[in-house]
C-alpha cells in the first residue's frame, strides 16, 4: 500500500504540471459518464415505455415498431375492450390478485408483527434459535418445498381457494426481520409507561407497539403487494379453476390465445397490468425501496 | 414441577405471542422440507398410496433421458455464468457512476435504475418476447449498427442469453440499489485521507470502495445464486411452454424448475418431481455452503 501511495504521490506532481490536458480529460469523462448514465436510464425504462406506445396507437397496427404513442382515442377503446372482452376477464383476475393481497398481508402483518415485538423487545429462552431457525428460511431453496406444498393443500381441500394461495405465504421471515429491525429502534420507555398504566403483555403490543409500528407495517405491505401481483408459479400450480385465476395467469396467457384480436389487445393487457405496481413505485417508492433494501441485506 | 411452573410463568406469554408465526412457519415449511424429502423416496401419481421406492427416483432424475437433467443443468451453468458476474459488475459499475453526480441526479437516476424490479418478472417475460421478435426493437437496433440479428427466441445457440438479458435487466436494479446505499454508508474521511495520500480515482474504488463494499457483494453474489437457481417465470414464458412442449427450441431454454413442474402436475410423477426439487435443493445448498466456507476461509487469511 504504502508503494502505491509514493507511486500516485509522483504522478501527482506530473498531471499538475499538464493541468490542461487534465482538464479536457475531466470534460470527456463528464460527458461519458452522462451518456452511459442516461442510456441506461432508457434502458430501464425503455420496455414499459414500448407497452404505452403500443396500446395507445391505432387498433391493428404492428406492434414491433411503436416508439411513440400516436393515437390516444384508439387507446382507451382498446382498454375499454379488453376490459369488456377478454377472457378469461381482466378485472376478475385483478380483483382475485387484489383479495389475494388483502389476505396475505392481512395475516402476514398480525402474526409476523406479533412474534417480532418478542424477538425486538423481550429476552426468552431459544430466542435465538428461533429467530435464526426463521431467518435461515431466507436462504433456503424454496423449490424443495414446491410440491409437498402442493400435497398439503391438496389434502386440506384448498385448490381453487384462497386460503390456498395466501396462507402460505403468511409465515415470511422477511417480514418478521422487517418489523423486528423498526421495533428495536422504539423507544423503551413507551412500553414503561403503558405497563404502569396497568396494560397487559398483549395491550402492549396491540395499542402501542403496533400502532407505532406503522412505517414498518406499510413497507411490508407494499413488498407483499407487489411481490404477490407478480407470483406465477404458485397460482399456476394450486389454481386450476379459471375463476381462481391470478392476473398472472391471465396477462401471461394472453398472447397465446389465438382467437384474441391482434397483438396490440394483449399489450394493452400487460399495460393494465403494469398500472398497479408503477402506480405504488410512484407514490410509495420510499417504503419499496426500504423493503427491497431489506430483503437483500438481511442475514 | 414448581421450576416448570416458573419457567412457564416467565416465558409462556412470549411463546404464545411467537406460536402464530411458528405454526404456520412449521406447517407451510417445515414440514413440506420432511415431506418433500420422503416423497421423493416414493413411487406416487396422489391418488393411489405412495411406494417406498428407496433412490430409484434419484437414480432416475440423473439417467432417464426424458427428465432432461444434462440439458438443464448446462442452460443453468450457461445462465449463471452470464447473469452473475455480467449483472453485478453492470450494477457496481452504475452505483459507482450514479454516486459521482449531485445529489439531485442521483436521486432521479437512482429512482428509475429501480424501476425495472417493480415489474413483474411474468411482465417482463411477456414484454421482451415481443422486443425480441424479428423486427422488434433488439434486432433494429443490432440492424442499424450494422450487426445481423439473430433469433433470440428460436435459436438454440442464443435462446439462453435472451433469458439472461431479460433477466439481468430485470435484477440489475436491486443489486444497484443495495450496493448503492453500501457506497453511501462509506465514510467520507475515508476518501479524503486517501485524497491526501495522493490515491487516484482507480485506487480509491480499488482500495476504499470494494474492501467495503464486500459484504454487500458477498451478499448479491449468494442471493443471485440461489433466485437464478430456481428461475422459472423467466424462460417458461419466454420460451412460450406448455406442459406438453416445454423448454423452447432444442431444449435451450430448458431450466430444472419447469421439468420440476410439469413432472409433478402433468405427469403426475411427485416422486420423480420430488426428488428432481431434493438434488435442486441440494445443489443450491452446496453453492450457498461453498460461497460461505469460502468467504470466512479469506477472512480468516
Amino acid at each position: 500500500m504504502s508503494s502505491t501511495q509514493t507511486s500516485t504521490l509522483i504522478g501527482k506532481k506530473t498531471a499538475e504540471k499538464t493541468a490542461p490536458a487534465f482538464l479536457k480529460h475531466i470534460t470527456v469523462w463528464t460527458i461519458l459518464r452522462w451518456v452511459v448514465a442516461i442510456f441506461w436510464l432508457v434502458v430501464a425504462v425503455f420496455p414499459l415505455w414500448w407497452v404505452f406506445c403500443v396500446t395507445f396507437s391505432p387498433t391493428g397496427v404492428p406492434v414491433t415498431q411503436q416508439w411513440f404513442p400516436s393515437s390516444f382515442i384508439d387507446g382507451f377503446q382498446k382498454i375499454q375492450t379488453v376490459i369488456d372482452q377478454a377472457r378469461p376477464s381482466i378485472p376478475h383476475a385483478a380483483l382475485v390478485s387484489l383479495v389475494y393481497i388483502l389476505v396475505q398481508t392481512a395475516g402476514m402483518v398480525i402474526i409476523c408483527s406479533m412474534a417480532a415485538y418478542e424477538f425486538a423487545l423481550f429476552e426468552f429462552k431459544g430466542k435465538n434459535f428461533l429467530f435464526t431457525l426463521a431467518l435461515s428460511s431466507l436462504m433456503f431453496p424454496v423449490v424443495v418445498t414446491l410440491i409437498p406444498l402442493f400435497r398439503v393443500i391438496v389434502s386440506l381441500h384448498w385448490l381453487n381457494s384462497f386460503q390456498g394461495l395466501a396462507i402460505p405465504g403468511m409465515a415470511s421471515a422477511l417480514a418478521l426481520f422487517i418489523f423486528r429491525q423498526f421495533m428495536e429502534s422504539l423507544p423503551k420507555e413507551l412500553m414503561d409507561a403503558a405497563r404502569v398504566d396497568g396494560a397487559s403483555h398483549f395491550g402492549v403490543y396491540w395499542s402501542i407497539i403496533l400502532p407505532l409500528s406503522w412505517n414498518a407495517t406499510l413497507t411490508v405491505i407494499v413488498l407483499t403487494a407487489v411481490g404477490v401481483w407478480g407470483n406465477y408459479l404458485w397460482p399456476l400450480v394450486t389454481m386450476p379453476s379459471p375463476d381462481m385465476w391470478t392476473i398472472s395467469i391471465v396477462a401471461a396467457g394472453v398472447a397465446g390465445q389465438q382467437a384474441w384480436k391482434t397483438a396490440d389487445f394483449s399489450i394493452a393487457v400487460y399495460f393494465l397490468s403494469a398500472i398497479p405496481p408503477i402506480v405504488i413505485y410512484i407514490f410509495l417508492q420510499r417504503y419499496i425501496t426500504k423493503g427491497f433494501s431489506m430483503s437483500g441485506l438481511k442475514g | 414441577m414448581n421450576s416448570l411452573r416458573a419457567y412457564l410463568r416467565r416465558n409462556l406469554k412470549h411463546y404464545l405471542m411467537v406460536l402464530p408465526f411458528f405454526a404456520f412457519f412449521a406447517v407451510f415449511f417445515l414440514w413440506p422440507i420432511l415431506f418433500g424429502i420422503g416423497i421423493s423416496l416414493t413411487k406416487w401419481n396422489g391418488v393411489k398410496d405412495p411406494q417406498f421406492v428407496g433412490l430409484d427416483n434419484f437414480v432416475k432424475v440423473f439417467t432417464d433421458p426424458s427428465l432432461r437433467f444434462p440439458a438443464a443443468m448446462t442452460n443453468l451453468g450457461t445462465f449463471i455464468i452470464i447473469v452473475v458476474p455480467v449483472g453485478i459488475l453492470i450494477a457496481l459499475g452504475l452505483a459507482l457512476l450514479v454516486d459521482s453526480f449531485t445529489p439531485k441526479w442521483a436521486n432521479l437516476f437512482r429512482a428509475v435504475y429501480f424501476f425495472p424490479i417493480i415489474i413483474p418478472l411474468f411482465l417482463s417475460a411477456s414484454i421482451w418476447r415481443f422486443l425480441f421478435v424479428d423486427g422488434g426493437l433488439i434486432s433494429s437496433i443490432l440492424t442499424s449498427l450494422g450487426i445481423t440479428n439473430v433469433l433470440w427466441l428460436n435459436d438454440p445457440k442464443y435462446e439462453i442469453i435472451a433469458v439472461a438479458i431479460v433477466d439481468m435487466w430485470h435484477a440489475i436494479g436491486f443489486h444497484f440499489l443495495l450496493l448503492f446505499a453500501a457506497l453511501k454508508g462509506i465514510p467520507e474521511e475515508y476518501y479524503d485521507a486517501a485524497k491526501v495520500d495522493g490515491a487516484n480515482g482507480f485506487q480509491r474504488i480499488r482500495f476504499i470502495t470494494i474492501p467495503q463494499l464486500e459484504p454487500v457483494i458477498f451478499l448479491v453474489v449468494v442471493n443471485a445464486f440461489i433466485g437464478g437457481l430456481q428461475s422459472f417465470d423467466l424462460p417458461w414464458l419466454l420460451s412460450t411452454s406448455q406442459p406438453n412442449n416445454y423448454g423452447g427450441v432444442s431444449q435451450g431454454m430448458l431450466f430444472p424448475v419447469m421439468t420440476i413442474f410439469v413432472r409433478g402436475w402433468q405427469g403426475l410423477a411427485f416422486g420423480e418431481a420430488a426428488a428432481y426439487a431434493v438434488i435442486l435443493g441440494l445443489i443450491v445448498l452446496a453453492i450457498t455452503g461453498i460461497q460461505f466456507g469460502w468467504r470466512q476461509w479469506r477472512l480468516a487469511r
